[in-house]
């Protein structure tokens, strides 16, 4: 006979939701600064309406998931101060409004307001597993950091596949190469310090059932491959296949981290 | 009336007839499961929206002369810093009358955080209705003045019920003569765990032998930590590094033209 069924898993719905809200934010985010230094108003018109569609995806399929997705509105009806799922649906639908508002009106002052709420979104969806009795997610501190750049590699990945990326390749590509950097080190920490918080889920990672997650999707294909392909060359052939690598990595991520833990 | 009700559990008693866990399903109109034969009369293999409470069968690891088994009661164990309830988005987990943890399944949306909250896997999800159940300390009779079905069937003294402090000394007498009769490992466990726990139990070997955490994580200094780090890597990761980078390509795309 198979193992326990384990019923209430978090399961793949939670994993595009956490993609969702990692590539919304971070085109976002990507995007404000690019604005702040140089004009690029366009880049961050487009990465409005990328954050909005992606953070209100990313909410539906989370609304899916429930039980009783009708109910959903029982969340927002009470003060539930001590609850990460609380404080993350009142984020993410203010971010999404006031990303919404950026969109509509460019307005300078909203933008700042919508940028600290997209870093708290990124922040929050780490946050949110870290605060669970599962060992690889409440085991290390590291989650928030891990998804704070994946969220940037795939939001600036997406922004360079957009409509308006081209004229800003270099810059996106940079954003790429520096979070692409830091993923890579967070996710260095995060396995090792796993392995003595998490023994069974560190080696189910590394050498175990997710192991083409880890090492291809979420290594090769997510991280090593973009990254020599932002460091070596300079083709513009080769943004499309770097930004799909990316965007694709970031989901392996989110797969291996809500499937090894439970 | 007071209600600081506690149950308490000897494994030291306890010859796994599963009375409670046949009773327990009677009074809450659980429905049986169907399970396969894995070798071991444990059954069912985990708890479900329909099985509240089980017995778990164990072996001892220390050599002795003739087979040692020993018995543990796997069911909610109503903590006080109950992390079920703390990280409920609805309130739907909740504490009754400051002590049992009861879910109300008509508020229960079925996000199912409780389920990864909960040290102890207690919460279950119940595909059909959509909404989590476990354990409700049959607050239904306790309130009436009635024992928890579990205790009622109990044919031996394994279960027993009465108030919390009581146990609480019982469960230290009776610790203390199994140390006597040659149980080193014996320990009380929820008289201090998650700041105190409704259910009292009493082991023979280390919380571990029986699945259980010897230090649950009790929610609020972790939960000051976990938010700590949320926050600090929002203010760090999403303004230094994009900063940094940013301001290299601009620099540089100056120089080149
Ligand atoms: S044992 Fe689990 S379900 Fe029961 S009160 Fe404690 S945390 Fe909640
Ligand atoms: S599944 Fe129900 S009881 Fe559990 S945390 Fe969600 S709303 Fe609360
Ligand atoms: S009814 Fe008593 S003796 Fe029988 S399994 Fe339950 S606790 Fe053990």
């Amino acid at each position: 006979m198979s193992g326990p069924i384990v019923l209430g898993q978090w399961n793949f719905w939670i994993v595009l939701y956490l993609w969702f809200v990692g590539i919304g934010t971070g085109a976002f985010l990507t995007a404000y600064y690019i604005n702040k230094k140089g004009d690029a108003s366009d880049l961050l018109a487009r990465a409005s309406w990328i954050g909005v569609a992606a953070l209100a995806a990313g909410s539906l399929l989370l609304l899916i998931d429930l039980g009783r997705p009708l109910r959903f509105w029982h969340m927002f009806v009470s003060y539930r101060g001590s609850s990460v799922m609380w404080i993350g649906s009142w984020l993410i639908t203010i971010t999404t409004i006031l990303m919404f508002i950026v969109a509509l009106t460019k307005s300078k002052g909203v933008a700042v307001l919508a940028a600290i709420g997209a870093a708290l979104t990124a922040s929050y969806v780490g946050v949110l597993l870290t605060v669970s009795a599962i060992q690889l997610w409440s085991g290390t501190l590291l989650l928030p950091w891990l998804f704070l750049a994946s969220a940037f590699t795939t939001g600036a990945a997406a922004l360079s596949l957009s409509k308006n990326g081209s004229r800003h390749a270099d810059v996106l590509s940079e954003v790429g190469k520096v979070y692409g950097i830091l993923e890579l080190i967070i996710l260095i920490l995060f396995v090792f310090w796993s392995f003595a918080a998490a023994p069974a889920a560190a080696l189910s990672m590394v050498a175990g059932k997710y192991i083409g997650a880890l090492w291809v999707g979420v290594l090769i294909i997510g991280i090593a491959a973009p990254l020599y392909l932002e460091i070596k060359s300079d083709k513009k052939i080769s943004i499309a296949a770097t930004g799909l690598m990316i965007i694709f990595g970031g989901l392996a991520l989110r797969y291996l981290v809500v499937f090894a833990g439970q | 009336m007071s209600t600081n009700y506690a149950i308490y559990f000897d494994s030291s008693k306890c010859m796994a007839c599963r009375a409670c866990q046949v009773t327990c399903k009677q009074w809450n109109d659980r429905e049986a499961e169907i399970t396969e034969n894995r070798g071991s009369y444990e059954n069912p293999p985990h708890l479900s929206s329909q099985t509240w409470l089980r017995i778990t069968f164990h072996e001892d690891k220390e050599e002795r002369n003739d087979p040692f088994w020993f018995f543990g009661r796997n069911s909610c164990l109503h903590c006080t810093d109950a992390p079920c309830v703390s990280v409920c988005p609805t309130g739907a987990m909740a504490h009754v009358n400051d002590n049992y943890v009861v879910v109300d399944t008509s508020w229960c949306i079925g996000c199912r955080y409780c389920v990864k909250a909960c040290p102890y896997e207690v919460p279950r999800f119940n595909e059909k209705r959509g909404v989590v159940e476990k354990c409700t300390f049959c607050v239904d009779r306790v309130q009436n003045g009635y024992q928890p079905a579990c205790v009622k069937s109990c044919p031996d003294s394994a279960l027993e019920f009465g108030d919390r402090n009581k146990m609480i000394r019982k469960a230290e007498v009776r610790i203390a003569k199994l140390k006597e009769q040659g149980f080193s490992g014996a320990e009380i466990y929820g008289e201090k765990e998650l700041s105190g726990q409704y259910v009292i139990n009493i082991l023979l070997n280390e919380p571990e032998a029986y699945g259980m955490p010897s230090n649950p994580k009790g929610t609020g200094k972790q939960l000051a930590a976990d938010w700590g780090s949320g926050v600090v890597a929002a203010a760090v990761m999403a303004t230094l590094p994009i900063a940094w980078a940013v301001n290299r390509r601009m620099k540089a795309g100056r120089e080149e033209k």
